[in-house]
């Protein structure tokens, strides 16, 4: 091979191998989605407690968990069909809301239909699962300030424990709004400007 | 190109693979570690509750693990760094991702326990939740079916001990600490040995 081909083809697996460390291709649908369902549902427990309306609120955290989850499966599905490429960053993302979700799920549905645990448990152990994929997305992006909603969760989750009133649920809505769907709108529009810029490119 | 510029582009190549290669190696000696130490936890609270041990036993025993624990992980962590296996990409998400399952623990333990928010018997459940998203996000990393399969051993597992009531919960989930946590870390550890012999 000539000296002047291994460069070329080096500089390119070089590229290839940095794009797929670096790139994500995060939209931020999936922190809007869940940020919007989780403050729906914890609105109408809110104001059942307040007695201002009469719907059972497991039945709204039915319907908007198991609406999330109907949405995140197609949009993956989806996503797959298009056979992108997904980074190694994608992947691991993709993993840590998962398990998160899965996680959430169980501890709210199983932990209170058992009775195991308290409503004044629920919010302090989603904070604590929130704070360990905040954490860790923040270690995927190498953005510090992902990682310190972390701890910002996890400090939630340290306060909501001592702190047990009908109202942490509406200042924890407040915090899903601030810390889950406006670092999404934030991703929204990240990945907004980079996908003009690839079409662009491409036209 | 020069030759200096072509070799640096080869390293930085081949460092990626070796990456990925690495993130494969688990030697499994945090699964060891932190199944032997909640069990222990586990064992004295059964033994606490089941002999109506008055006080904040419970309390003092979670608190008193779950810092020996993150001691044993930061002499281990230390260790590693000095070794630099985990300074690539993936070793450095697996690290981050068991960092956060012990932030996790460890706000329980000290908060959640004594503020009485988390009961005795959800404890069990709510850890095995967490280890569960844990093993599950590791398992993408390293690109591991056995490790897979211990996450979803520890989701199904903390459904059944949610439903579980009194005492037996702490029972049930030394079982699953020994499924899913001891043994597959001698499994990995087993793995990461030959592993070491066949590159050696």
């Amino acid at each position: 091979m000539e000296v002047q081909k291994a460069e070329y083809e080096l500089t390119y697996i070089k590229g290839l191998m940095e794009e797929s460390r670096r790139s994500l291709a995060e939209n931020g649908i999936g922190y809007i989605l869940w940020g919007i369902l989780v403050v729906i549902g914890i609105m109408f427990n809110y104001l059942r407690l307040m007695d201002i309306t009469s719907i059972n609120p497991t039945y709204v955290w039915i319907a908007v968990v198991g609406l999330g989850w109907i949405i995140t499966i197609v949009g993956i599905s989806k996503e797959k069909k298009t056979f992108k490429a997904r980074t190694i960053s994608d992947k691991v993302l993709g993993a840590v809301w998962f398990s998160a979700g899965l996680s959430m799920t169980m501890v709210g549905f199983a932990g209170t239909m058992s009775g195991t645990i308290s409503g004044y448990g629920i919010l302090p152990l989603m904070s604590v699962i929130l704070g360990i994929a905040y954490f860790v997305s923040g270690t995927v992006y190498g953005e510090k300030w992902i990682r310190f909603i972390g701890f910002g969760w996890w400090i939630t989750s340290a306060v909501f424990m001592y702190w047990k009133s009908i109202h942490s649920l509406a200042i924890f809505a407040g915090l899903m709004v601030l810390f889950q769907i406006i670092p999404g709108l934030y991703f929204y529009n990240k990945w907004r400007k980079q996908y003009n810029g690839k079409q662009e490119v491409t036209a | 190109m020069s030759t200096h510029q072509l070799e640096s582009e080869i390293s930085f190549i081949k460092k990626v693979i070796d990456d990925s290669r690495q993130a494969t190696l688990d030697n499994g000696k945090y699964y060891i570690l932190w199944g032997v130490i909640v069990g222990i936890a586990s064992i004295l609270t059964y033994v606490g509750v089941k002999n109506n041990i008055e006080g904040n036993f419970i309390n003092w025993v979670w608190m008193n693990c779950i810092v020996i624990g993150w001691v044993f992980s930061i002499i281990f962590g230390i260790r590693d760094r000095k070794k630099e296996k985990s300074k690539t990409f993936a070793g450095k998400m697996i690290m981050h991702t068991w960092i956060g399952a012990g932030v996790t623990m460890a706000v329980i333990a000290f908060v959640g326990i004594p503020a009485k928010v988390i009961p005795y018997d959800a404890i069990c459940p709510t850890i095995a939740a967490v280890a569960g998203g844990a093993n599950y996000i590791s398992s993408r990393i390293q690109k591991s079916g056995f490790i897979l399969a211990v996450a979803f051993g520890w989701w199904i597992g903390a459904g059944i001990l949610f439903f579980m009531n009194g005492i037996e919960v702490i029972l049930a989930y030394g079982i699953m600490l020994s499924l899913f946590s001891i043994i597959p870390g001698f499994v990995l550890y087993y793995r990461w040995k030959k592993e070491l012999a066949v590159q050696a």
